[in-house]
């Protein structure tokens, strides 16, 4: 998952993924740890942008390293690539922990206060490569709170109701501005 | 989802893919995903236009606990392999596909058919030779079979806790191209890999990376592709082309 410096990804990189992948689908754990090598540092920093503490991070990790022990099998490199599946089911980890840790800390409404606003990772995404801004300038053509909203999903994990509730806005509306920001966001990006 | 519309199809993807589905519904679409192409190209074009977002995250250095708790869950899931001299050739495979991580040497496939008919019996007899070797002193032995799927290639390494170094001996060598060297990596359980040197032709000691007295258990072997003269970064940037885990010959003591 070592992109190159630019942030584009790295095809010989990325093959030497799913061929590893591929090798843990066969029970090849040797492949698992060098995978793992490879890709957790990435996969932890992206865990720890959504669950903000590192122990539930490194939770997260551990979760998504056994997921792709046993669901290497379903791994198919003409579907997509390595890192857009490992991402995948880190995130899916990673949102499990948020939703048990939210629940843990319903009665403290300063840790959700506390968190960052998802919108200054717009910043941070200038100085990364031609598709970070391509990204980052289609985000930047959508109003303010749709393009929050949808930050906020990603990042935070939320669900429409709990976008509305962090928005002050209806669901009815938080829900037209995410859908109407992905159609923008898709024709955007194509041209 | 009876009607397939496109759009509708394509709003859901990406619903998926920015997390606001939820619960049963989150569910139903990942078998959906697994089963349906055209569903499993939208989710995967919308993970390819967002994955710039997850670029701009700074990597962090997992704790070295992480990985350990990893394993051991591993060996919650599956039996452990016998490590017994018997069973590191004829152990019987444990997996549907027979890999040296699950089964013994002589139920791997894919070993035996990149080595070939007479290239198996002179590894037979090059590992017997190995091991022979190595049970003759008190301490217990390591070996490791470094092979791949796609690679015609295979070598044997074996660890001599008394000298400190690993012998690796080709049993079907692999042939580096043009402008191209390999670069063999000690990756321990608690770190990241170091390198060991180049790889050449024939059968070649190394010691252990700078610092490292003793090889850590769990250790694997890998080889990677380098430009000549090996890696410039110190981390193998070129494809693992081999690799394989070190295995007691004798069973360790509990």
């Amino acid at each position: 998952m070592n992109g190159t410096p630019d942030g584009t990804p790295n095809d010989t990189t990325d093959a030497r993924d799913a061929g590893l992948i591929e090798a843990v689908a066969s029970g090849d754990r040797a492949s698992l740890r060098i995978l793992y090598e490879a890709t957790a540092p990435q996969l932890l920093g992206i865990a720890l942008r959504i669950l903000k503490d590192r122990a539930h991070a490194e939770d997260a990790l551990q979760a998504a390293f056994l997921a792709v022990w046993r669901h290497a099998g379903s791994f198919d490199r003409r579907r997509g690539t390595s890192k857009a599946w490992l991402i995948r089911i880190l995130r899916n980890q990673a949102i499990d922990g948020l939703r048990r840790r939210a629940r843990e800390v319903a009665l403290d409404p300063a840790w959700s206060e506390n968190r960052a606003d998802p919108d200054i990772d717009l910043e941070t995404m200038a100085a990364s490569g031609e598709e970070s801004r391509a990204l980052r300038e289609c985000l930047e053509e959508l109003e303010a709170a749709a393009r929050r909203s949808l930050l906020l999903a990603y990042w935070e994990g939320l669900t429409y109701d709990e976008v509305a509730a962090r928005m002050a806005a209806p669901v009815g509306t938080v829900k037209s501005w995410i859908r109407r920001s992905l159609k923008r966001l898709k024709r955007c990006l194509e041209t | 989802m009876t009607v397939r519309d496109p759009d509708r199809t394509d709003r859901l993807a990406g619903e998926y893919t920015i997390g606001t589905m939820r619960g049963n519904a989150r569910r139903r679409f990942e078998r959906l995903i697994a089963r349906d192409p055209d569903i499993a190209a939208r989710v995967a074009a919308w993970e390819a236009r967002l994955q710039p977002l997850t670029s701009a995250v700074e990597p962090v250095a997992p704790a070295h606990a992480t990985w350990q708790r990893i394993e051991r869950s591993l060996d919650g899931t599956r039996e452990r392999r016998p490590v017994g001299l018997l069973a590191f050739f004829f152990a019987r495979p444990r997996g549907a596909v027979p890999s040296i991580a699950n089964a013994g040497l002589w139920y791997c496939l894919n070993f035996w058919r990149n080595a070939g008919i007479a290239g198996s019996l002179a590894a037979l007899v090059l590992i017997a030779v190995a091991i022979a070797d190595r049970t003759s002193v008190e301490t217990p032995a390591f070996v490791a079979v470094l092979e791949t799927a796609d690679a015609p290639a295979a070598l044997l390494a074996s660890y001599d806790p008394d000298a400190g170094t690993i012998s690796l001996s080709p049993l079907v060598p692999p042939e580096p191209a043009a402008e191209q060297a390999f670069e063999l990596w000690l990756i321990a359980p608690d770190s990241a890999p170091e390198s060991m040197g180049l790889v050449t032709r024939g059968t070649q000691q190394f010691a252990l990376p700078a610092g490292r007295d003793s090889l850590p258990p769990g250790s694997i072997l890998a080889i990677s592709v380098e430009p000549p003269g090996g890696s410039p970064t110190g981390q193998a940037t070129g494809p693992i082309i081999l690799q394989g885990a070190f295995h007691a010959i004798e069973d360790p003591a509990p």
